[in-house]
């Protein structure tokens, strides 16, 4: 099978799975206006205070809500047989780790995203344009994906049942989460939009898309055996 | 002597990092020691077992 | 020369005098540094007696950020030519790493409160620290976690690697996010002048410091290589491996 079309079908079983099931794509959602709820609580009503905790809210609920459903990404395929069924048929696992990223970004991912100008509303975020803060948040949604999928896949091989991945993906992403939010207030602020700090996110992105999909396959592999 | 322990008023931060540096290093130092020796008899104890028990080879 | 220590045996002649011979460095550089180091060093003009906390502190930031280069250097050797020994050495290099890296945290805490007012800062050192510090703590985690030893080696090649290659990456992003959000600090702990009474007994504790990673590293692969042996021996007669004395036999050019 090609590469595509293995990217293309776990990717939608994922999502269909998430849809069908009620609430895989919801659990993110909802874990997320929860955590900005409490945000506010914890910054006050205060305009000046919400405004500057804006773009931090979005980045750490972002962060909680793709490592929450990340940590758990690969270790149903591996207990219920259906990876071990992939490899034995042959079938690339880089097209598997590929496909279950997507489907991560689809299903927790897109509605983030979505709701990052609601918050910014909510939070006192006077930009008259307020989609110039996604191109930023969406980059950041890719890169979380990124180091928690690496995470998840050793911590699956491992069968440590999900508790280390956060610890795993937090040197990864430390970095991810300095520029964005960066990226982020500049946007909502200047409205720049490519500014210096958007770029080392998206070079922060380039490079875990270079080594995570390669280093994942590798850790599902001794997972396997 | 007490000049020397009070360092100028900063002995409390003086002897605090050397003192934790020597425990932590030192501690972890008699741990792996005593390991390395249990692991060693342990490891002797079954050899001489195995040796008594297969004289074939 | 690689090879020649991925056989155990051999290793272990080799541990037999190394050891001895790192404690030897040990407590030789310590019989002289930590006399210089506490009394007969000079203090600082600016930082009175608190720069002897610089002693311990400086040797164990360079050990920190070794230490983990070596643990990569070990994961990609074991990665590349499949030396069993090359992981063993990664491991037992971990733990002291992370405590290397604790005492950083612990003694730059301690001395930044008289030089900064404060107990921490999020100083760009000390911050990219605690990030390889945590990454200590997963590395090492992946040793404990797991069930299979044979696994987890392999697994821990992995977060070796990755966390390696992520160092660089971190400081660059920490000193970005710290001279971006604080403004300069009251008084930096860059570097008290160094002049060359410090300067001895600075490079005598960090000779000490690395002699004393490399007893640490030579113990806990001889343990590690017990313990092997051990579980080799408790395992039924059919299902034995070839034991290592056969295989050297057998490789001669290795």
């Amino acid at each position: 099978m090609a590469l595509r079309r293995i990217v293309r079908a776990v990717a939608q079983r994922d999502v269909v799975l998430s849809l069908a099931g009620g609430g895989g794509w919801l659990q993110g959602i909802v874990f997320y206006a929860v955590f900005v709820a409490f945000m506010a609580f914890a910054f006050g009503p205060g305009e000046d205070a919400l405004r500057r905790a804006a773009a931090p809210t979005i980045w750490l609920a972002t962060l909680f809500a793709i490592q929450l459903a990340a940590s758990e990404m690969f270790i149903e395929d591996i207990q219920d047989g259906s990876l071990q069924t992939l490899a034995v048929e042959q079938t690339s696992l880089l097209g598997y780790v590929i496909g279950k990223l997507a489907g991560v970004l689809i299903i927790v991912g897109g509605p983030l995203i979505v709701a990052a100008p609601i918050v910014s509303i909510m939070f006192a975020v006077g930009a008259t344009n307020l989609a110039i803060l996604l191109p930023s948040v969406a980059m950041g949604a890719l890169a979380l994906s990124l180091a928690a999928c690496v995470a998840s896949a050793i911590n699956a091989a491992l069968q440590g049942g999900g508790r280390f991945t956060a610890i795993l993906a937090a040197p990864l992403s430390i970095p991810v989460l300095i520029f964005g939010i960066d990226a982020t207030s500049l946007a909502i602020e200047s409205s720049q939009i490519w500014s210096v700090e958007m770029q080392f996110l998206t070079a922060m992105t380039l490079f875990l898309m270079a080594i995570v999909p390669g280093f994942s396959v590798l850790a599902l592999r001794l997972g396997l055996e | 002597m007490a000049e020397f322990f009070a360092m100028g008023g900063y002995g409390f931060h003086v002897w605090t990092c050397w003192g934790l540096s020597g425990i932590l290093l030192g501690g972890l130092g008699i741990a792996r020691e005593r390991r390395l020796r249990r692991t060693a008899k342990l490891a002797k104890q079954h050899d001489e077992r195995a040796k008594r028990e297969e004289p074939n080879p | 020369m690689l090879s020649y220590f991925s056989n155990p045996a051999r290793f272990e002649a080799f541990a037999r005098w190394a050891s001895p011979l790192a404690l030897l460095v040990l407590f030789g550089c310590l019989a002289f540094g930590i006399p210089m180091g506490l009394y007969f060093s000079p203090e600082d003009y600016q930082q009175g007696h608190t720069v002897r906390i610089m002693y311990v502190h400086v040797p164990a930031a360079i050990m920190a950020e070794l230490v983990f280069g070596f643990i990569a250097l070990m994961s990609l050797t074991a990665f590349v030519w499949r030396h069993t020994l090359a992981d063993a050495c990664a491991r037992a290099a971990a733990g002291p790493g992370a405590i290397f890296a604790a005492l950083t945290l612990i003694t730059g805490s301690v001395w930044g409160r008289p030089t900064w007012g404060t107990w921490w800062v999020w100083d760009a050192r000390l911050t990219s620290m605690l990030i390889l510090f945590l990454t200590y703590i997963g590395y090492i985690a992946v040793w404990q976690m797991g069930t299979d030893e044979n696994k987890s080696a392999r697994l821990a090649r992995i977060v070796g690697l990755v966390g390696f290659i992520n160092v660089p990456i971190v400081k660059f992003s920490v000193d970005w996010w710290n001279t971006l959000h604080q403004p300069a600090s009251l008084l930096r702990a860059d570097g008290p002048t160094i002049h060359s009474s410090m300067l001895w007994p600075l490079g005598l504790m960090a000779l000490a410091y690395i002699a004393l990673f490399s007893w640490f590293v030579l113990s806990g692969v001889r343990t590690s290589i017990y313990e092997k042996q051990i579980a080799r021996r408790a395992q039924p007669l059919a299902s034995r491996p070839i034991k290592p004395e056969q295989m050297a036999a057998g490789d001669q050019n290795g």
